[in-house]
């Protein structure tokens, strides 16, 4: 097949783009960086020329804007517009767990987009995955630069970027599944012990407080919104064994 | 330590904890996902 990986030079689009080139088939980088397939979701420039004879449409982008409905939901519907134009069999749209659940504004943003792809022209599956590791981990080194870890008190079930890249690849592989499909990372995890965790495996020294936060978001942590005890898929690798792999 | 030098202490407790509040709340809007927050945090 020919795969486009919009956002495929991101932290997830790489590896989803270096996984199916290893099952052999044919991909195509688009980004606002690429160097052959030039794209713009804030303006629908080059999706014409990037979309024509793909088979399947990965969308991996994000956007870490203020306001990212630009991207993530108007981008969506210059993709699916230019996906349609050019006979796209299947979109694939990644997002997250909890979108549908929690009334904080990137959240809505995804859930909105869920909707643009699932009421869209183009057939389509939705990927849902919680937080990846890359995000907790560099959330903590930030958190713990003056060495006290402040946490909120919450729920995480991180999962390593290179599993949910997996599972993204394997679902651009089959059919549409007109539905969310899940992936999780192994443990449900409170966000103190994956700082605990941080602190052991790192050797960083830092003083450990954890509080509740107010507010919509503290809450959707402490409510386990953010988690999914029943993932379709189970990524293998702990936050423990993924702080190991990484260097520093 | 008097009873009013408590209260001082709790006070100043309370005080470093409300400062460091927007800090937490940046935390985990980060932690959650936000990438916005995220490059706030770093």
């Amino acid at each position: 097949m020919t795969v486009a990986i919009v956002g495929g030079t991101g932290m997830l689009g790489r590896r989803v783009a270096a996984e199916l080139e290893a099952r052999g088939h044919k991909i195509r980088v688009l980004s606002r960086h690429a160097a052959e397939y030039r794209v713009d979701l804030a303006t629908g420039d080059g999706l014409g020329t990037a979309l024509a004879g793909c088979d399947v449409v990965v969308d991996a982008s994000n956007s870490s804007s203020r306001k990212p409905a630009g991207i993530l939901v108007d981008g969506s519907r210059r993709l699916l517009e230019a996906e349609a134009a050019a006979g796209v069999a299947h979109h694939v749209c990644v997002s997250m767990v909890g979108c549908d659940q929690v009334p904080m504004s990137y959240f809505r943003v995804k859930a909105d987009q869920e909707r643009v792809v699932s009421q869209g022209a183009v057939p389509w599956s939705i990927v849902r995955s919680t937080q990846f590791h890359e995000l907790v981990g560099t959330v903590i080194a930030a958190a713990g630069r003056w060495r006290v870890l402040l946490m909120p008190r919450g729920v995480l079930q991180p999962v390593a970027c290179a599993d949910a890249a997996r599972v993204v690849a394997d679902v651009a592989e089959g059919g549409p599944l007109s539905r969310c499909f899940t992936v999780a990372g192994p443990e449900v995890s409170e966000v103190r012990d994956l700082a605990r965790t941080w602190r052991k495996v790192t050797g960083h020294r830092a003083a450990l407080m954890s509080m509740p936060v107010p507010g919509t978001v503290g809450r959707a942590l402490r409510s386990g919104a953010l988690t999914a005890p029943r993932p379709d898929v189970r990524g293998t690798t702990s936050f423990a064994d993924w702080l190991r792999s990484v260097p520093g | 330590m008097t009873p009013g030098a408590g209260r001082r202490g709790g006070d100043a407790f309370a005080q470093a904890f409300e400062a460091q509040r927007p800090r937490l709340v940046r935390v985990a809007y980060a932690t959650a996902g936000s990438v916005a927050e995220v490059e706030d945090c770093v």
